[in-house]
């Protein structure tokens, strides 16, 4: 159980990342959706241990991590939003380097352990080359072999999707979804799509601030029956945006089409939409 | 769209933050030096170009603004020019920009003339750091002339701009074809230590052109031009921008637009970033896109044990700084750094320890020395570099974000770094002691002391190292950018090397300092090992406290913040580090007050101000009692026990003193040095002590009946040196050492009456410390100082005896001969007594020595020496064969029947002559490597020998009165005598070589004389520059115009009056009249000009064809002759001359065809010599007897002979 509380981060230029973030997760595969800017990777990091908050606590379990962070390093699994590679270093070297830095001393288990994890993740043919040619998707697998080192308890993957491409995103997901037993696992993503296909619970944070927390199923049937759409021509979707809440005008098959959000039928052409996620995260968001 | 680039580059660069803090930062340097140039810190004595120099003198002016731009500015300018570019790469800017249709040449050519725009505006604020400096009311008035904005101005447009464009487009272009930052700062340590280098190599007199132009600064051209400049030059001359200036100038901005157009040849705008451009091509992810279950379950992977204990810890330590290691190892650069070193190393080696352009034999510890020291700025910036890209590395490669959040105490990661970088140090001295094996191989030299290289780089180098990389690891912690980092680092380092001991004093204050070390042969580290680690614990037990500190503040993750950081270093999970961080501090404190209690408590410590206070009080207090008549020493016998492992030293003897004057002596004034301890003391009569200072030693003894004239009374006396703690400065000599003590008696043994060469000499310091103008010397016709000699104010002639006592396994040495030699309850005596009467002035010796015996003529020639250094023995027997040979056959008889050379440690270097006893440097002439086969080496060694051999006449049988020129009697004779002794062992070509050097040190040295250039009649004892060099050469240059016969003939009925005579003692004006006597009509101007005057000529030979007509050849010359006589502020005007002048016409390069003196009046003159064969040159002066401004035109060749035989 990871309890977030009252959680707030200012940077020096003036961005207040977050603003009293609370949350409470629990085992198994948590989602934390947001647009970019959103303070996602600033609370991602701060749960990971390499950033200190203003005020505001973070217990996992009884560790304190702004006071125990060696503590909280010891059961963690970090796969961060972004990270280079050391010259001349092949993954395998950098998933030993990591083992022992994990504390796992010993040389027979450690090579075991590599070895494991490098079939698990499908990257033990290519283990002896550098990092540094690794695709996008090769490389996020890599990630998650060295954040599972360790036995985890907790596990931080920050938006591990970006910058991959619609395969590569599916092979990571497959993967990831294999993960999740008796841990916390913390997903960051910005993609609606991937709260949906890998997460039970979630919550939604924009303008460092958590604006909508649940399961995804229950929240879109909340909003079953209230969205509807219609077209429209391009100079008109202003005036649909002060008559109406709108959710999203987005472009289909050359044209605009308007979502809105309505308890009843609004009527002037509007047409029922089955509620998606995507809407609830555009509704939060704008 | 150059103007656009231009424009926007610029206003960038306005606006940026860093171009205020470049200018502050120079601003202040700027300002800081010209406070000490100008003397603003009582204490801190830093002139640049002499005493009679202003601080903002043009020449100064142009040194400190041009050196502060060329050294602190150039960092800048690498920063700023550097960037230029490479900004749009590290930004990712690039690909935006170069797919505009911007022109190459548009876009680099703007970029460059902005970023250097930027950088001149930079580069002024020295200039206004300065102007402010100097007008600050803490400078001394006296040292500063009113502003003269000229000389600001003429710097920066001879030397700042050129300067910056060519460094500039240097590391312009190596930006655009290395496209990385870390080469462009390589490039820069490689553009420091080359220059560093190549200015060492060309540094000889023969190379001086070519160094002038090589130097990409200007400097060299710049001291080529001023080098033999008087200080009224220096204050009143700019340097012109022609001659060699012009042509360096004109050179570097020709090879800086070469560099500039190959560097934009190397760029393209499809270059892309250097070290990004190792990507490989990605790998294709060919994995199945259907779902397939992976066995991806942490529970189901094979099962580990973790730890966290301190072994684990301990273990990861380990790996993590093997994995340091290996990376360095693999790193590219560092292995370019470390051929880039050997390259330097094996140039460097080529110059080892010169001496009279000779160099010396690659003992260990002058190759480790030469080496080391040329390697030391290199490793500096290599650790200040590499602890840089190891503390960024792993946020440098973004690994940060994984490795930051593993497990693993800050301390893991701190120590791993740190054994990096100590694992890299420990390669660049293995470097160093590689490197210095083969030099050793190469030269033909096998005795490698291994474990001396081992010892010297790792006990004592590398100690400094590891602390410099302790200091810039926790500057790079606390920092939030690399390049603020380094900035700091190599401020504080030059602070911590140049400023802090200046403005600081103590060294207590000044970063890993320590009292100094020399290593010699002979005493081995000897006893500067102990005082070198007790301040290395001190500044060791520091750095633990910085290493705690930066391992507590270690930057993990992207919190840069160091509040926060603070707060997390203060949680009780870290309180080991803190009780580590407070044993430090402790271990800082005790260590602190150790050293204190050695050196404030033990030992007294004195900043050179104080030491000047205590002179000054000195003359305040007892100059009434100068003129007080004394008795004078006549005999002294002694008991000397030397302790050489406890640096003790026990004596017990008696003075016997002798009314001379013609008054009644009713008080005897014993004077001693105040760290003796004094046993006993007292005569052999009743005396009454009247006063004791115990700060000066001054007693003041009450005789109860007077000292009748001509009457004696002994003095008897028990006194002890003793050797307590260590000081804050290592000193060598005058107190016994381990092995190879040498202190003479004014060390320790009492002398009569006040010594007027203990007050302030120097006329700036006494005006400082409230004293008036003092003469540097006593007037020549002072007839009372005749009543003194120059060396001994308390005795004339005396006789002598001594026993001295050491350890059994060395010979202890006092001048005399040994009478007996004996062992007692384990102590070795030596018992030496003097036969004939010498001067008060002997000393005592005891080491391990070899000793090696010759007998010539019946005098027994010895020399004590250091096993290993035999190298040399022969030149110095030989030495002293020739001397003693040509002064008995051409001066008088040798007095004694021996002469005994021997060598003591190189804490100082030079030679010594006692009565019958030479001491003798290791650091001069034992190691020498002569070679006789080049024409260009001077036999130092032999020459050396036959230098203080001919002070046996000149100081031990004449001695001079106690006025201005005495110390020409011996100084400048006995250089006389060794020039004739080496003329005639060497011939007259080796000669030449050895005169040019002494011309040129005598030119160099009088341009930056402190008081006034005396004439050589009236040197003064501290002129060295005109008793050895002027000297020399004017007293070889009479023997050629005089005659050998005649000239020595004068010597000789000179030291038949003089020698061995007591008051009153010669003046050089008997010894010129003696001259004058032997000189005819026609010369006795020479001996005017030289020894009355400062004369100085400007000769040269304009012009000279050879005509050939008729199978005759006559060389058709026109020469140049111009008189100076220079004032003794070094201004000269000139004279009217119809002086002789020597021209000779050669075959080859030596060999004569037409040697013959000709009378030139000033001006040109037009000259034909026949000559009887084809001639190659003509020169004027070729013996150099007249001492020539410009000696590089007095000589053409001849060869339009064949042209004419044509026609």
């Amino acid at each position: 159980m990871l309890r977030i509380s009252n959680l707030s981060k200012t940077y020096p230029n003036g961005v207040k990342a977050l603003t009293d973030v609370t949350l409470n997760i629990s085992n198994g595969m948590f989602g934390l959706l947001g647009p970019n800017g959103a303070g996602k990777s600033t609370l991602m990091r701060t749960i990971a241990t390499l950033q200190d908050a203003d005020s505001g606590t973070i217990m996992f379990g009884d560790i304190d991590v702004a006071k125990q962070k060696q503590e909280l390093r010891k059961v963690l699994g970090y796969l961060p939003q972004e990270f280079g590679v050391y010259p001349k270093v092949s993954a395998e070297e950098m998933l030993h380097y990591i083992a022992r830095l994990k504390g796992v001393a010993n040389d027979k288990e450690r090579k075991e352990l590599v070895k494991a994890l490098l079939e698990q993740v499908n990257l033990y043919n290519h283990r002896n080359k550098s990092l540094g040619g690794y695709s996008g998707g090769m490389k996020q697998r890599f990630g998650i072999a060295q954040a599972l080192i360790g036995n985890p308890k907790l596990i931080i993957v920050d938006e591990p999707t970006a910058g991959l491409d619609p395969a590569e995103r599916l092979r990571f997901n497959n993967l990831l979804s294999e993960i999740g037993e008796n841990i916390v696992i913390i997903l960051s993503t910005h993609l609606v799509d991937d709260v949906s296909e890998l997460c039970e619970d979630m919550a939604i944070i924009a303008g460092g601030k958590v604006v909508q927390r649940g399961n995804p199923e229950d929240l879109v049937l909340g909003l079953e029956n209230k969205v509807w759409s219609k077209r429209v021509g391009k100079d008109e979707v202003s005036r649909y945006q002060s008559e109406y809440k709108l959710i999203l005008a987005k472009l289909s098959g050359g044209s605009m089409k308007v979502f809105i959000n309505s308890d009843t039928d609004p009527g002037n052409g509007f047409k029922p939409e089955h509620a998606t996620l995507e809407d609830i995260y555009f509704s939060n968001i704008s | 769209m150059f103007a656009s680039i231009f424009s926007f580059e610029v206003r960038r660069l306005v606006r940026s933050i860093s171009t205020y803090i470049y200018f502050l930062i120079l601003f202040l340097v700027g300002f800081l030096i010209a406070l000490i140039a100008g003397g603003a810190f009582k204490e801190a004595n830093m002139q640049f170009g002499g005493e009679k120099v202003f601080a903002n003198a043009p020449t100064i002016v142009d040194a400190l603004f041009s050196g502060i731009d060329n050294f602190v500015g150039l960092i800048i300018i690498v920063a700023v020019i550097g960037n230029a570019v490479l900004k749009d790469f590290s930004s990712n800017t690039y690909t935006m920009i170069f797919t505009t249709p911007v022109s190459k040449f548009h876009y680099l050519f703007g970029r460059f003339s902005a970023s250097l725009f930027i950088c001149l505006f930079i580069l002024t604020a020295p200039a206004f750091g300065m102007m402010l400096g100097y007008a600050t009311p803490w400078v001394n008035p006296d040292r500063v002339t009113t502003l003269n904005m000229a000389s600001y101005a003429y710097t920066y447009l001879q030397t700042i701009i050129p300067n910056t464009i060519i460094t500039g487009t240097i590391f312009f272009a190596v930006s655009l074809i290395a496209r990385d930052i870390f080469v462009i700062w390589l490039s820069l340590i490689v553009f420091f230590v080359a220059r560093g280098v190549s200015n060492s190599i060309t540094s000889t007199l023969d190379n001086q052109t070519l160094a002038a132009l090589t130097d990409p600064m200007g400097n060299l051209a710049k001291r080529a031009l001023s080098k033999y400049w008087s200080a009224y030059e220096d204050n009143h001359l700019y340097y012109k921008l022609r001659g060699l200036f012009l042509a360096n100038r004109l050179i570097w901005m020709g090879l800086s637009c070469i560099v500039w157009t190959i560097g934009y040849s190397f760029f393209s705008f499809t270059s892309s970033p250097r070290r990004l451009a190792f990507r490989k091509p990605k790998l294709a992810d060919n994995t199945k896109l259907t779902f397939v279950p992976s066995f991806i379950r942490s529970s189901e992977l094979p099962a580990v044990t973790r730890s966290f204990t301190n072994s684990a810890n301990l273990k990861n330590l380990w790996g993590l700084s093997v994995n340091e290691c290996v990376a360095l190892w693999r790193n590219t650069y560092f292995r370019i750094i470390m051929l880039f070193g050997m390259v330097l190393l094996f140039l460097s080696a080529t110059q080892l320890g010169k001496i009279y352009e000779t160099t010396v034999f690659p003992v260990t510890y002058v190759i480790i020395e030469q080496l080391g020291g040329t390697f030391l700025l290199f490793m500096i910036i290599v650790t200040i570099m590499f602890s840089g890209e190891l503390v960024w590395k792993s946020r440098d490669f973004k690994m940060s974000n994984i490795v930051d959040a593993l497990p693993v105490p800050n301390w893991v990661f701190y120590v791993s770094k740190i054994a990096g970088l100590i694992f890299m140090q420990v390669l660049l001295l293995a470097v160093i002691m590689l490197c210095g094996v083969v030099v050793q191989l190469f030269k033909g030299y096998t005795h490698i002391e291994l474990l001396l290289y081992v010892k010297y780089l790792l006990g004592f180098r590398l100690i400094d190292l590891i602390m410099l990389a302790v200091l810039a690891v926790f500057v790079q912690t606390l920092v939030s950018n690399k390049y603020v980092g380094y900035f700091i680092i190599v401020l504080f380092y030059i602070w911590n090397t140049t400023f802090a001991s200046i403005v600081l004093k103590r060294s207590l204050f000044v970063f890993s300092s320590d009292p100094g070390m020399v290593y010699s042969d002979m005493n081995s580290f000897g006893h500067g090992v102990f005082p070198y680690y007790v301040f290395k614990v001190y500044w060791g037990a520091f750095c633990i406290l910085l290493a705690v500190l930066s391992s507590l503040l270690w930057a993990r993750g992207s919190e840069n913040n160091l509040r926060l950081r603070w707060i997390n270093a203060r949680h009780k999970a870290n309180r080991t580090s803190w009780r580590v961080a407070t044993a430090a501090l402790a271990l800082f404190m005790a260590a602190g007050g150790y050293i204190y209690f050695n050196t404030s408590v033990l030992n007294t410590y004195r900043t050179d101000f104080q030491q000047e206070e205590l002179q000054a009080q000195y003359e305040k207090k007892f100059k009434k009692f100068e003129h007080a008549p004394q008795p004078k020493i006549t005999d002294v016998q002694l008991s000397v026990d030397i302790f050489p492992q406890e640096r003790g030293l026990h004596t017990a003897g008696t003075f016997v003193l002798q009314n001379k004057s013609k008054f009644a002596i009713d008080s005897v004034h014993v004077l001693l040095t105040a760290s003796i301890k004094v046993n006993a003391l007292g005569f052999s009569r009743p005396a009454q002590l009247l006063l004791n200072d115990s700060d000066y030693a001054y007693r003041i003894y009450k005789l109860a009946q007077p000292l009748q004239p001509g009457d004696t009374i002994t003095l008897s006396f028990n006194l002890a040196m003793e050797t307590k703690g260590f000081r804050e400065n290592f000193s060598g000599l005058s107190r016994p050492l381990y092995n190879g003590t040498f202190v003479n008696n004014q060390d320790f043994l009492p002398s009569i009456g006040y010594d007027h060469n203990y007050e302030l000499a120097d006329n700036s310091q006494r005006k400082k410390h409230e004293l008036g103008y003092r003469p540097t010397a006593n007037a020549i016709t002072d007839s009372v100082q005749y009543q003194r000699n120059v060396f001994t104010h308390d005795a004339d002639f005396i006789t002598f005896d001594a026993t001295v006592s050491t350890v059994p396994d060395q010979i202890a040495v006092a001048p005399g001969y040994l009478l007996k030699e004996w062992t007692d309850k384990g102590r070795r005596y030596f018992h030496y007594k003097m036969d004939g009467k010498i001067l008060n002035f002997y000393s005592f010796l005891s080491a391990r020595y070899t000793v090696k015996k010759e007998v010539f003529n019946n005098v027994s020639l010895e020399i004590y020496y250091q096993t290993g250094h035999e190298y040399n023995l022969n030149r110095m027997f030989n030495g002293m064969k020739k001397s003693l040979q040509y002064y008995t056959a051409q001066f008088s008889p040798y007095q004694h029947k021996q002469v005994r050379i021997l060598e003591f440690p190189r804490y100082a270097t030079f030679a010594q002559s006692f009565p019958n006893t030479i001491p003798f440097s290791e650091g001069i002439g034992f190691i020498a490597d002569v070679d006789d086969s080049s024409k260009e080496n001077v036999d130092y060694p032999f020459y050396v020998t036959a230098h203080e051999v001919a002070h046996q006449w000149f100081a031990h049988q004449i001695v001079g009165a106690n006025v201005e020129g005495s110390n020409m009697l011996s100084e400048s004779l006995a250089q006389y005598g060794s020039i004739m002794v080496l003329e005639k062992e060497y011939g007259e070509d080796r000669l030449r070589k050895f005169l040019h050097i002494e011309m040129d040190n005598y030119l160099r040295s009088r341009a930056n004389e402190a008081e006034k250039e005396k004439p050589l009649e009236r040197v003064d004892d501290g002129q060295g520059y005109i008793l050895y060099q002027k000297g020399g050469i004017v007293m070889h240059a009479m023997n050629k115009y005089i005659g050998e016969d005649s000239m020595n003939h004068a010597l000789r009925r000179f030291i038949d009056r003089y020698a061995f005579q007591g008051p009153p003692y010669p003046t050089t004006l008997d010894f010129v009249a003696a001259l004058r006597q032997s000189t005819p009509d026609s010369l006795q101007y020479f001996i005017t000009d030289a020894f009355e005057k400062i004369t100085i000529y400007d000769n040269k030979i304009t012009a000279a064809k050879l005509d050939s007509t008729g199978g005759k050849y006559t060389v058709n010359v026109t020469v140049d002759s111009k008189k100076l006589s220079a004032d003794s502020t070094g201004k000269e005007t000139p004279v009217a001359s119809n002086d002789y002048i020597e021209i000779g016409v050669y075959k080859k390069k030596n060999a004569v065809l037409s040697m013959a003196m000709y009378k030139l009046k000033g001006g040109e003159t037009k000259l034909l010599i026949p000559v009887s064969e084809r001639p190659y040159k003509v020169v004027i002066d070729p013996r150099l007897l007249v001492i020539d401004k410009k000696l590089d035109d007095n000589e053409q060749k001849l060869d339009g002979g064949s042209v004419l035989d044509k026609k």
